[in-house]
């Protein structure tokens, strides 16, 4: 005790002031410590005085608390240097390192206790000079000094790991790696190295400790052949601490094929003992490999984050090639040698031991590595692709040999916007897009049953003729074309119409102008045309020309002459557009309709029978009244109170966009319905309107009368209403009291 | 012929036996067909092609998916934790799957295969499931300029 007082005044540690106003002291202890040798032997007692470093409180007694120690990745580097040049290995420990920093905040610290204040001061407390053990900023400061001593005798600290400084002269290196207050120094310079420690004694209170035998608890033995890294005693101590000293040794680290999985109703374990374990064995792996693999999986229950700890693996593999002893080899070790697998999954120990001993010649089969993405059947490898966006799919051909053309055989494609949105804007997308589609041309092989073409917001179109030819001699199936918006449409070429395998076709904006022997697509089952340029009298053609056509989607604001619709197997049918013009001449089979009209021209009864008289099949209709834009023209007297013929297969109604408050739109819900005795479910979706803006209330009387022409009515299988918006109205409530009787 | 018994047992090629409850089974095209042609309430269903650990998982997936009242969200969670296998143990219940013909499985795989893959970098992709670069880096630059507009 008395040494370190004398050594703290020795070193100008603190000077005696009175506390000024306003600020707090530390607080102070003795600690007594044995020091020990690499062997356990006690080597000597010493006293430290640190301050209670636990009462600071950080941005008054301390800012910066953060020092570098060296990497264990750049201590094994020095080591290996040291093995394959036969560099000398000297250590150094710094006596008190902590006490050489300086202070740069006031930290003003009470007197040490059991000492008396000397008497000749009335001061109370010592303001601190220097950095003191047990302080916050000790490490920093620290170690911010020693830079600046290492500095200042021509050593530069290296950028990747601040805790090396290294010295070249006249070809030859002097490397000097730091860790806290122990120093490790090589180098090729025995008299730059005398030169550096005359130095650093004389800055601080420097010990040799000879050749490097112990550092950061890892045990170091030196002789012709190599150098060899073991940490028995902390392996010792580990088992000690744990209680194990007793346990037998396995020689597998890990089971292989063991997954953690959590047992209900157990005890749950001290976790940090746990954590600490993990930690503790993770620096063991250092020397021993085979281990990593165990403590990854250790260390990933912890985090409950099933990701392989980068960290790990990458020191090991720094490892490897420090490994070899004394002459540094990189042999090309063969792929199946590779044991990438070592760290992602348990391997028993002899295949750990193998690698060890491996002679480079030898190639051993150690652990098949399985590629189990690449030798998936190719089915599953382009069902897979062909989920991927094309981008991410194409780049699949970087992976390897056997991935380079496999995006070029896939049957499904995509092309759409996003596939040159990262591309910025340097080159216009008409450009960007004709060199990806002259690229798939050219490299593509095998048949292509679907192609989805989305280019809505390219200003100019493409020539995409030779696409549709490429598609229409590889068999295309289902065809999506949604070309450009552009004031003049794209006109589809005469190898569109030979596309004779087509099963679903989706158009839209297009020009289609048939040959004249063109008839239909045998075998389409869907058609969607949107906004097509088509003339009636040639959709009608077309229409009656798939024989199997079974699902239609017209929407075709600009038709202005009658289509007049054959189509025996047709089974659902959306259509927007004026209904006037449709003509629905053979669809026996047609059960499911959606009709958004743009135009709703009411001038006789004729006009609303003629709708439904030709879907006998009608089970489920969907009447979409376009609210914004009033569709609805004509006088509501001229709707019939029902239709001359009964809908007899209409079980589901939904109407939305009407207001049953409108003369117009309650006489004609309630003529569906009155017409439709077999109905299961009615929905009605209202749009609610101001007042003002009715055209025509609907009558007094007309309310009145609702509930009796309903009298013959039972709806004995109406089972859902569902009406939304309500909005109160006389009729409405009048037709939820028929419908609920 | 299919009235017969409750259970039914699979036996894999490394002797596992699974017995499993027939309405479960003959949901499978080709246990089915098993089942019509041979009276196998007594017999055993042999599985050359499958192995009882992959067997297992398939047994477990099919039962959760046919217990009565399972919610869609338990469902989920169930497929979510049933997923969490290796490249290869997913591989081989794909394999099961195809040899099975159970397609809804067989989508839930390479579902699952997908999610592993999409989004990822193709460096994490090949480090992920093992797969070794073998071009040279000319060759590899050869492909990055042949797909360039992919790399961009």
């Amino acid at each position: 005790m008395d040494e370190e007082m004398k050594s703290l005044k020795k070193n100008d540690t603190w000077e005696l002031v009175d506390c000024p106003p306003g600020k707090k002291t530390v607080g102070c202890r003795w600690v007594y410590t044995v020091k020990y040798k690499a062997n356990g032997m006690i080597e000597r007692f010493k006293a430290r005085l640190v301050a209670k470093g636990y009462t600071q409180t950080y941005g008054i007694d301390y800012i910066e608390t953060f020092a570098p120690v060296a990497k264990i990745n750049t201590v094994r580097v020095l080591l290996s240097l040291a093995a394959n040049f036969d560099w000398p290995l000297q250590q150094f420990d710094v006596k008190k390192s902590f006490l050489h920093g300086e202070l740069s905040e006031e930290v003003y610290m009470d007197y040490p206790p059991g000492y008396e204040i000397p008497r000749l001061h009335d001061y109370r407390i010592c303001r601190l000079k220097k950095s003191l053990y047990g302080l916050k900023q000790s490490p920093r400061v620290w170690f911010g000094k020693f830079t600046k001593s290492m500095k200042a005798f021509g050593y530069t600290q290296s950028n990747t790991d601040h805790t090396l400084f290294l010295k070249r002269q006249q070809g030859k290196i002097i490397a000097l790696i730091v860790y806290v207050d122990d120093m490790v120094v090589t180098g090729t310079d025995p008299e730059e190295r005398k030169a550096l420690q005359s130095y650093l004694s004389k800055e601080f209170k420097l010990k040799d400790l000879g050749p490097l035998k112990f550092f950061l608890e890892i045990e170091v033995s030196r002789s012709s052949k190599g150098i060899f890294l073991s940490q028995k005693k902390y392996t010792l101590n580990l088992l000690k601490e744990t209680g194990m000293t007793a346990c037998q040794p396995a020689d597998t680290p890990f089971e292989e094929g063991l997954k953690l999985i959590v047992e209900p109703n157990q005890i749950p374990v001290d976790k940090g003992r746990y954590q600490r374990l993990v930690g503790r064995l993770m620096y063991l792996a250092h020397t021993r490999p085979d281990l990593a693999y165990s403590l990854s999986v250790a260390a990933r229950d912890i985090a409950h984050n099933p990701v392989q700890h980068d960290r790990t693996k990458h020191v090991e593999v720094d490892r490897f090639f420090i490994k070899d002893g004394k002459i540094l080899e990189l042999p090309k070790i063969r792929l199946e040698d590779q044991l990438a697998d070592l760290l992602t999954k348990a391997v028993s120990n002899s295949c750990c031991q193998s690698f060890n001993i491996m002679p480079q010649n030898e190639k051993k089969q150690l652990v098949p590595l399985s590629d189990v993405l690449s030798n998936l059947p190719d089915s599953v490898i382009d069902d897979i692709l062909m989920s991927l966006p094309l981008r991410d799919a194409v780049r699949t051909s970087i992976l390897s040999k056997k991935w380079r053309y496999n995006w070029c055989r896939l049957p499904q494609l995509k092309l759409d916007q996003t596939l040159w949105e990262t591309a910025e804007d340097l080159i216009s997308p008409t450009i960007g897009f004709t060199n990806i589609l002259c690229h798939f041309l050219t490299l593509h092989t095998g048949p292509i049953t679907k192609f989805i073409l989305d280019i809505p917001d390219i200003e100019t179109c493409p020539n995409i003729d030779h696409l549709i030819y490429f598609l229409s001699r590889n068999g295309i199936q289902h065809l999506v074309l949604k070309p450009p918006f552009s004031s003049k449409p794209y006109k589809l070429p005469s190898s569109f119409f030979t596309c004779s395998q087509l099963r679903h076709l989706f158009l839209r904006e297009c020009l289609i102008r048939p040959p004249p022997v063109f008839k239909g697509f045998d075998r389409l089952i869907s058609l969607e045309l949107i906004e097509v340029k088509i003339s009636s009298a040639l959709l009608g053609s077309l229409i009656s020309h798939c024989p199997l056509l079974e699902h239609l989607v017209l929407q075709h604001d600009a038709i202005t002459d009658h289509i007049e619709i054959s189509a025996p197997k047709l089974r659902s049918f959306i259509f927007t557009g004026s209904i006037k013009f449709l003509h629905l001449k053979n669809a026996p089979l047609l059960s499911k309709v959606s009709y958004e009209p743009t135009e709703f021209r009411v001038k006789a009864e004729h006009d609303v029978c003629k709708i439904f008289e030709s879907i006998p099949a009608l089970e489920n209709l969907c009447w979409i009244n376009d609210c914004v834009q009033d569709v609805r023209v004509g006088p509501a007297e001229v709707i019939p109170t029902r239709l001359p013929y009964a809908l007899h297969c209409l079980k589901r109604l939904y109407i939305s966009g009407i207001t049953l408050g409108e003369f117009f739109d309650v006489s004609f819900a309630l003529c569906l319905i009155r017409s439709s005795p077999n109905l299961e479910e009615i929905e009605i979706e209202m749009y609610v309107v101001s007042d003002e803006d009715y055209f025509v209330h609907v009558p007094r009387e007309a309310v009145d009368e609702i509930h009796a022409s309903f009298s013959d009515m039972t709806f004995n299988h109406l089972r859902t209403i569902k009406l939304s918006n309500v909005a109160g109205a006389g009729a409405e409530m009048q037709l939820i009291k028929v419908l609920l009787a | 012929m299919m009235s017969l018994g409750k259970l039914i047992t699979l036996k894999t090629n490394d002797n596992e036996e699974f017995k499993l409850d027939k309405t479960v089974a003959v949901k499978l095209e080709i246990i089915k067909n098993i089942v019509q042609d041979v009276d196998c309430t007594s017999n055993v269903i042999p599985l050359p092609n499958i192995d009882g650990k992959t067997m297992t998982k398939v047994v477990k997936y099919w039962k959760k998916h046919s217990e009565e009242g399972v919610t869609e969200v338990q469902l989920k969670n169930f497929d979510q934790d049933f997923l969490k296998m290796s490249h290869s143990e997913l591989h081989d219940v794909h394999l099961a799957a195809k040899y099975l013909d159970d397609n809804q499985l067989k989508e839930v795989i390479i579902q699952e295969f997908l999610d592993r893959i999409k989004g990822k970098p193709i460096e994490e992709i090949r480090e992920v499931f093992g797969i070794v670069n073998d071009y040279t880096p000319e060759e590899e630059e050869e492909v990055r300029r042949e797909n360039a507009w992919a790399f961009e």
